[in-house]
C-alpha cells in the first residue's frame, strides 16, 4: 500500500494514532500527529511512498503535534519530537511540514550512520549518476528539481547517503524543499510538479515543498553508482560555466560538505577518496537554472534528449534570481 | 643554524593523490588538508627523515624537475612553515 491509496481521513485518522509507518528510502519512519494542515500536506507529499499501519520496527519515531505551552504572538504552535527528545522550539503550526522535513533530515544525520552522509543532491539516469556537493544556498535544490523533472532519478535533494564498502548510493527520494524565488522558477517552468502549500515565513525564508516524483520514489530500492561530481554555485546574473576540477578539490569539497565523516575515520576518507577516483569532476557556476541544466546536458553522456528543452526556453535575461 | 625538519613522530597519514593535488588525512587529529601539486611536491621531499631545507628544496626540484634556486627554496620554506602549523611536520632536535 501507497499512502494515496489511502483517503485523507483515514490517513489522518492513523496520524492521530501514531500508526502511520512510513518508508522512505531505507527508512521506516512512524508518524504521530494532531495537525490537520500537516497530515494533509504529508499525504499530498509522500503519496508515492509506501505505507503500512503496523510495524514492528521504525528507524525514527516523529511526534508533529499541536503545543499548547506556546502561543507566542498569538500564533498556534507545534511540536517535532522524536524519541521523547523536543528537536526545535515550538514553531508555528503552518510550518509544521517544513519542520518535518527539517527534524527528519536531523534524525537521519543523527542516527543512520551505517552511511557515509554529505551535504549533497544526488540524481541519476541511465546509470550516469551525478552527485552535487554544496552548502546552502549554492543553488542545489533548484538544479535538482529542474535535472529531476526532466527525467532523472532523484536520489536526493539534501543528504546523500553513501555505503562505504561498496561505494554505491541509497536512494532517499524525500521532497525537495525549494526557498524563496526558485520556488516560482520551478512552478513556472515545471507546471507539472506538485507542490505543497507555500510556507511564507520560515526561518530559512519563505518555502515550499515539491511530491519527489512517483518513479523515483518506486525505485528508491536501487542504489546507484556515482559517475561524475559537480560543485554547483549559484550566482546572480552569472554566465552557465562548467569548469573542471582537480580530484583533490573535489575530494576537499565532498569532505567538506560530510556529515558523520568522523565516526568512520579511515575508512570514511578511503570510501570518499575512492567515490572521487570514480567520478569524473567540474564546478558548476549558474545563473540559471535552465541553462545549467542545458550545460549538463551536453557534458553528461544520457542528458541528452530532454534537456535540451531548457535551452530551447532559455533566456538568461528572464531567470529570476534564486 | 637551518632548521632540520621531520614528519611528526607516530605520524597516521592517509594520502590520496591525482593529477593536480593530493588530499592528506591526518588520522590522529581528524583533519584533512588539501595539497596543490607543489605543495604536494614539497610534503613528499621532505621523506622519512630528517632534511634541511635545502635537502627539500633540491628534492622538490627533481620531482618537479626545475631549477633549485632562490624562489623555489622561498617557497619551500613557506610550505614548512604552513605544514609546522597544520601540525604535520616539526623541527627535529638534537
Amino acid at each position: 500500500m501507497i499512502v494515496a491509496d489511502y483517503p485523507l481521513q483515514e490517513f489522518a485518522a492513523l496520524a492521530r494514532a501514531g500508526r502511520l509507518f512510513l518508508r522512505t528510502g531505507p527508512f521506516v519512519v512512524q508518524i504521530e500527529s494532531d495537525l490537520e494542515s500537516g497530515i494533509a500536506g504529508l499525504h499530498s507529499l509522500y503519496a508515492d511512498h509506501e505505507l503500512s499501519i503496523n510495524s514492528p520496527f521504525a528507524d525514527f519515531r516523529i511526534a508533529l503535534n499541536r503545543s499548547s505551552r506556546w502561543r507566542s504572538w498569538g500564533l498556534p504552535r507545534a511540536t517535532f519530537v522524536s524519541e521523547s527528545n523536543s528537536v526545535f522550539e515550538p514553531f508555528p503550526r503552518n510550518s509544521a511540514l517544513a519542520y518535518f522535513e527539517w527534524g527528519l533530515n536531523g534524525c537521519v544525520c543523527s542516527r543512520a550512520n551505517d552511511y557515509l552522509m554529505f551535504h549533497a543532491a544526488a540524481v541519476e539516469r541511465e546509470d550516469v549518476a551525478l552527485v552535487l556537493p554544496a552548502p546552502s544556498g549554492s543553488g542545489k535544490s533548484t538544479l535538482t528539481a529542474a535535472l529531476v523533472f526532466s527525467g532523472w532519478r532523484l536520489l536526493s535533494d539534501e543528504l546523500t547517503l553513501v555505503t562505504p564498502t561498496t561505494g554505491q548510493i541509497t536512494a532517499l527520494a524525500r521532497p525537495i524543499m525549494l526557498k524563496n524565488a526558485s520556488i516560482e522558477v520551478i512552478r513556472d517552468r515545471f507546471p507539472s510538479a506538485v507542490f505543497a502549500r507555500q510556507i511564507a515565513a520560515t526561518i530559512r525564508g519563505r518555502v515550499a515543498q515539491i511530491r519527489p516524483p512517483r518513479a523515483s520514489v518506486e525505485q528508491c530500492h536501487l542504489p546507484a553508482r556515482p559517475t561524475h561530481l559537480v560543485c554547483p554555485q549559484f550566482q546572480a546574473g552569472a554566465r552557465t560555466e562548467l569548469t573542471p576540477i582537480s580530484r583533490s578539490d573535489a575530494l576537499r569539497a565532498l569532505l567538506n560538505c560530510t556529515l558523520n565523516f568522523s565516526l568512520f575515520g579511515e575508512a570514511g576518507f578511503q570510501a570518499a577518496a575512492d567515490l572521487v577516483e570514480r567520478c569524473t569532476c567540474q564546478a558548476l557556476t549558474f545563473g540559471c537554472c535552465e541553462d545549467a541544466a542545458a550545460a549538463l546536458s551536453q557534458w553528461l553522456p544520457t542528458a541528452d534528449r530532454s534537456l535540451p528543452r531548457f535551452a530551447a526556453h532559455s533566456n538568461t535575461a528572464e531567470c529570476p534570481a534564486l | 643554524m637551518e632548521s632540520i625538519w621531520q614528519r611528526v613522530d607516530g605520524q597516521e597519514i592517509r594520502l590520496r593523490a591525482w593529477e593536480g593535488g593530493a588530499v592528506l588525512y591526518d588520522l590522529r587529529s581528524g583533519d584533512t588538508h588539501l595539497f596543490d601539486e607543489l605543495s604536494y611536491a614539497v610534503w613528499q621531499s621532505i621523506g622519512e627523515h630528517r632534511a634541511s631545507i635545502a635537502d627539500i628544496a633540491r628534492r622538490t626540484a627533481d620531482c618537479l624537475e626545475t631549477e633549485d634556486d632562490d624562489t623555489l627554496r622561498q617557497y619551500v620554506a613557506r610550505c614548512l612553515g604552513r605544514f609546522d602549523s597544520l601540525g604535520i611536520i616539526r623541527v627535529a632536535t638534537a
